[in-house]
């Protein structure tokens, strides 16, 4: 019998063992919302009785509504994280803490160590974000290289080479392969090109600009939660789209050069 | 995901991602298995902020249980370093589960009744008279009282052989505190039962009813008279003892606004003496 089938069995037979062995679960929510300011004001062991004593009585609930699609222990994080966000939305915070000023006063880190932390938990949950935006995916991350003046990577514009294009088209991968815009208006220019052709669509410059915009803001969103744990603007996006580029999708160096040869021999 | 009707199951009501479908998507990221999910659901939270936000908030926690377990009570505030303590200890503790050993081990105890029956007799029948008197005071069924009272003098036995007798005494003016009338009502403890004997390391569960909105008090002393814990409790039901007691006798009570409402023992059986698995 697999973890999951001996858990799925104490939820029917013994819900009290499987809680107790789910506390590492809940300690880690927890402690993730305290360390977003959250809870505030609470001992740490009141949330967890309380989140316990939550679980003890929607068990039955718990029971019915799950169907075995998604491991126990996933299910049950997801159940425990919606009860920490109805006792946060009870009213029982008085007030929310910024990360940063937060870990800096409970964390034995140095800044600069907090500061990498930090950032590695962000660029994480910029990647998920991403990946979450599916279809979206692809256009976000060119149009915002091609702002950020980052190459563009070879699985990005492949597409694109692959297609019979016109030759200003071709200018327009090039640039992208380069990512050397000298404005923001050549790259929306460029952009609007590549991405008319590749939608079949005839959208202005500022048709491109107004949808990253909107795309931005939803990644904010996101990345800020709800409740709040960050603080996120359309500048410091920037700054943490460029440091995820650089960091978790670093330009192909031999893509680059051979592009641009063939770019010249056009 | 083998069916609509599967796929169906991943939304609520109200047509967003349910709690086992974002615990699905999350599942999936982490696993970089992504383009394995239906097409709907992928669409669906590409377009719907607040499912996204489920979802990425799932993919973190997921991140973080995987990292923390390894690494929990790093980097915490003084609190939660003890809650973190006593947390893990609670889980690592022979997979901190609740249990009511005296189940597991009565085939065990019987070896070791037989084995030992002699002077267990002896101490049985000098004590025969107060057990009665528990018996009648705490309105238990004979059968069941005598076989827990039969498994406390085998704790009470190993105890004494590993030098660990002493804390196996009962405590007479505890006994007496037990023996007094409880208020009752509709308040009832439901969990430990009054002589619950638990492993060395088991978490220690306390489970209540009939509270109502008083603030209740839960203490536990140690049988020579020393508060092992103590809390005050307001609006909750349930409540897992945050420490692990050494092997020994154990005396709880419960008040209630001030009166005393319940009261019982436990014991923790040492894992080494003769009380193995």
């Amino acid at each position: 019998m697999d973890s999951n089938q001996e858990e799925i069995g104490l939820l029917h037979e013994s819900p009290g063992e499987l809680i107790v062995k789910y506390q590492p679960i809940v300690l880690v929510i927890v402690r993730m919302f305290m360390r977003s300011g959250y809870f505030r004001g609470e001992e740490p062991q009141e949330v967890i009785q309380s989140v316990n004593e939550k679980l003890l009585d929607r068990i039955e609930r718990i029971r019915s509504n799950y169907n075995g699609i998604s491991r126990l222990r996933t299910y049950f994080s997801a159940v425990i994280r919606n009860l920490c966000l109805e006792r946060i939305r009870k009213g029982r915070v008085e007030e929310v803490y910024r990360l940063m000023e937060e870990q800096e006063n409970s964390l034995s880190y140095s800044p600069d160590q907090l500061n990498r932390l930090i950032i590695r938990q962000e660029l994480e949950r910029l990647d998920t974000v991403l990946k979450l935006l599916y279809t979206q995916r692809h256009k976000i991350v060119l149009i915002l290289k091609a702002l950020l003046r980052i190459p563009a990577r070879e699985e990005e514009v492949r597409l694109l080479l692959e297609a019979p294009v016109s030759q200003s088209l071709e200018e327009s991968v090039a640039m992208l392969v380069r990512g050397d815009f000298r404005s923001d208006r050549e790259a929306f220019q460029h952009l609007s090109r590549v991405f008319n052709f590749l939608e079949g669509k005839q959208n202005s410059e500022d048709s491109i600009r107004k949808w990253i915009y909107i795309r931005e803001g939803e990644i904010i969103q996101l990345l800020n939660g709800d409740p709040p744990r960050a603080n996120h603007n359309h500048e410091t996006l920037r700054i943490l789209f460029d440091r995820y580029f650089h960091e978790m999708q670093p330009p192909s160096r031999d893509f680059r050069i051979k592009t641009e040869a063939s770019v010249r021999d056009i | 995901m083998n069916s609509a009707t599967e796929y169906e199951r991943l939304f609520d009501q109200g047509g967003h991602v349910n709690e086992e479908g974002v615990a699905y998507y999350a599942e999936a990221i982490l696993a970089g298995r992504e383009d394995t999910l239906p097409e709907g659901l992928r669409a669906h939270v590409a377009h719907c902020s607040h499912c996204a936000a489920q979802c990425l908030e799932m993919v973190m926690i997921l991140k973080e249980i995987d990292a923390g377990e390894a690494s929990a009570g790093e980097g915490l505030t003084e609190g939660e370093q003890i809650l973190g303590e006593s947390c893990i200890e609670m889980t690592q503790s022979q997979s901190g589960r609740i249990r009511l050993v005296w189940r597991r081990y009565r085939i065990v105890a019987g070896f070791l009744l037989l084995g030992s029956i002699g002077l267990f007799l002896l101490l049985w029948l000098s004590e025969m008279k107060r057990e009665e008197d528990l018996v009648k005071k705490h309105d238990r069924g004979v059968i069941r009282q005598e076989q827990r009272v039969l498994e406390t003098w085998v704790s009470y036995w190993a105890g004494k052989n590993s030098g660990f007798g002493e804390r196996f005494i009962l405590n007479p003016s505890l006994e007496k505190m037990l023996a007094m009338a409880f208020r009752s009502g509709e308040f009832a403890v439901l969990s430990p039962d009054s002589l619950a004997v638990y492993h060395e390391g088991d978490t220690v569960f306390f489970n209540w009813k009939g509270a109502g909105m008083a603030t209740l008090v839960l203490r536990v002393i140690g049988n020579t008279g020393e508060t092992l814990h103590q809390r005050k409790l307001s609006h909750h039901h349930a409540y897992y003892l945050p420490v692990r007691p050494q092997p020994g006798l154990y005396y709880w009570f419960v008040e209630l606004d001030g009166m005393k409402a319940a009261g019982g023992r436990f014991i923790i059986n040492r894992g080494d003496e003769g009380m193995q698995h």
